[in-house]
């Protein structure tokens, strides 16, 4: 069976700063798999790569059998940080359906009965379609993080990146969103970013440890040994359900 | 007013030149200002008052020298900035400079008594010919179709340029075209209100459209709107004041410009 994902020996580098250092990871169809790691540990880096927007030195990305510059299908994504203008004319359904849009250039390509229905469905599920006409400039953050979600999974896409998406959410909201993740990730493949194992840690089918190197990968069980060398510190963080919010940036022993 | 127009073509021409120039204008203006290029627009220009000495020197129409250097600047700066923004910006700088010397030289260079060159620096709506009116119309033609057919796109693209990449459009290809289609706007903006006075017009009418607009149409559509009114405004003043109708045409813009935001901090206080 084809992977989702395969990273073979992909090491990526900043300038002269290495942030990912020969990671081999893969994710079957279907898998939800969990990245932890300190900050600095190359968590955003290794979405980018995924998603072409950041290239490696070295190594090679496959999804779902095809290397990652010829995967021509919407891979949904949430940033970390948004990269958009905040203060463009555009409203919340709009940003919605422009995930809708695919890469080719259509020309003349307009949102058709189809997009605006996948669209509004999302938008209920998320609880902001009252929210619809409201320019995204008057959203408040976590309104903005639900609009941000709504976009990444309108595209419908086999293939989702999470980075840190409840970050900024209430844990009512925050539980929605596992729920609605948990049901599309019955046909969706899912890598989420998170500092907040804890929380998490139901829906998740596996788990990842970043630190520049990947120190583990596999069932969501793992050792204090393990934790204490992704971290460089200990973290208790399912057992006590406390996750270990500002962590040290630990070097590791990994280099380029 | 009115019997003038109807008796001198040249008034005619002026009035078609600024519905011409409304258009592309409103249209770029837009994408300028969400994207914070208003630096890159003034250097390209500039670097085009090289291209108009050029014309001069070859003994060739200045405006299709300015075409030349305007594209090959636009060219070259969406190059450099896919490398940075900051690189780019001081690049714009060094062509800015650099441009307006080279026109200099070149004129310097022509033979025989050196042209006035004032109607480039401050345009002259009310001289623009037909040739004139005919290259506006054809920019026109061709900002007009990229915008409808990639609406969405470029919609997406400026809104968000990471997800549009995360999406697969092309968005260097869109950034370069962007760029020369500005080029090419600019210089027709400088054949109507000067090289000096282009800033007022590419910047003034979208600015205060932003305020109004919540789309990214509605926004151009209102700054091709208040371009024209600019336009307008400003011959008229040009005519009844007998003042340089290029400096009246900014002037005007920048009164709308001052007027908006007036109007805005008024509201925000008592509204
Ligand atoms: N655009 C960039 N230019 C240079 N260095 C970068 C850039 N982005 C990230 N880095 C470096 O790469 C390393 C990994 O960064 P990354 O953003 O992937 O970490 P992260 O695991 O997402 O951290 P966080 O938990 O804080 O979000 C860091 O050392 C960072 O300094
Ligand atoms: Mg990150």
């Amino acid at each position: 069976m084809t992977q989702a994902l395969e990273l073979k020996n992909v090491t990526v580098k900043y300038n002269r700063t290495c942030a990912l250092s020969a990671v081999n990871l893969s994710a079957a169809e279907n898998d939800f798999l969990a990245v932890i790691g300190p900050n600095g540990g190359g968590k955003s880096t290794l979405l980018k790569t995924i998603l072409g927007i950041v290239t490696p030195v070295q190594g090679e990305i496959k999804i779902f059998g095809k290397n990652n510059s010829q995967y021509k299908e919407p891979i949904g994504y949430v940033p970390q940080f948004s990269s958009f203008r905040r203060a463009f004319p555009i409203t919340v359904e709009d940003v919605v359906l422009s995930g809708r849009l695919k890469g080719g250039g259509r020309p003349f390509r307009r949102y058709e009965k189809n997009d605006y229905r996948i669209s509004g469905d999302i938008m209920d599920k998320l609880q902001i379609t009252q929210l619809r006409r409201k320019p995204v400039v008057r959203l408040s953050g976590g309104q903005l993080q639900k609009v941000l979600l709504a976009r990444a999974l309108a595209a419908e896409p086999r293939l989702l990146l999470l980075d840190e998406p409840t970050a900024s959410l209430d844990s009512e909201a925050k539980n929605r969103i596992y729920e609605i993740l948990k049901q599309i990730n019955q046909h969706t493949t899912i890598i989420l970013v998170t500092h907040d194992l804890a929380a998490i840690s139901s829906y998740i089918k596996n788990i990842a440890c970043l630190n520049k190197k990947l120190y583990y990968h596999g069932e969501p069980e793992i050792s204090e040994d393990i934790i204490h060398k992704t971290f460089g510190c200990p973290v208790d963080l399912i057992a006590h359900g406390v996750p270990h919010r500002v962590l040290r940036s630990h070097g590791g022993d990994a280099t380029c | 007013m009115l019997r003038a127009v109807l008796q001198y073509s040249f008034l005619q021409n002026a009035l078609f030149c600024a519905l011409l120039i409304s258009a592309c204008c409103g249209i770029v203006g837009t994408v300028i200002v969400l994207k914070k290029q208003v630096m890159l627009s003034g250097g390209i220009a500039h670097i085009s008052f090289g291209g108009i000495g050029l014309g001069y020197l070859l003994g060739i129409e200045p405006l299709i020298g300015a075409f030349l250097f305007a594209v090959a600047a636009a060219l070259g700066i969406s190059i450099l900035g896919e490398r940075s923004q900051q690189e780019s910006d001081v690049a714009t700088g060094i062509f800015w400079a650099a441009g307006m010397a080279l026109g200099v030289l070149f004129i310097a260079l022509t033979p025989g008594y050196p042209p006035d060159m004032a109607s480039y620096l401050f345009g002259d709506i009310l001289t623009v010919t037909k040739t004139d009116l005919l290259l506006a119309l054809i920019i026109d033609f061709i900002v007009l179709f990229l915008v409808t057919a990639y609406y969405n796109y470029l919609s997406v693209y400026l809104f968000d340029a990471e997800f549009a990449a995360v999406l697969k459009v092309n968005t260097k290809l869109l950034a370069g075209l962007l760029n020369v289609v500005a080029a090419l706007t600019i210089v027709i903006l400088v054949r109507a209100v000067g090289i000096i006075l282009v800033m007022a017009l590419l910047t003034a009418p979208a600015a205060v459209a932003s305020l109004i607009g919540s789309s990214l149409k509605t926004v151009m559509l209102a700054a091709g709107v208040i371009t024209l009114l600019s336009c307008l405004g400003g011959l008229w003043l040009s005519y009844s004041l007998q003042i340089p109708s290029g400096a009246a045409i900014a002037l005007f813009a920048a009164a709308i410009y001052a007027g908006a935001h007036i109007i805005k901090r008024l509201r925000s206080q008592y509204g």
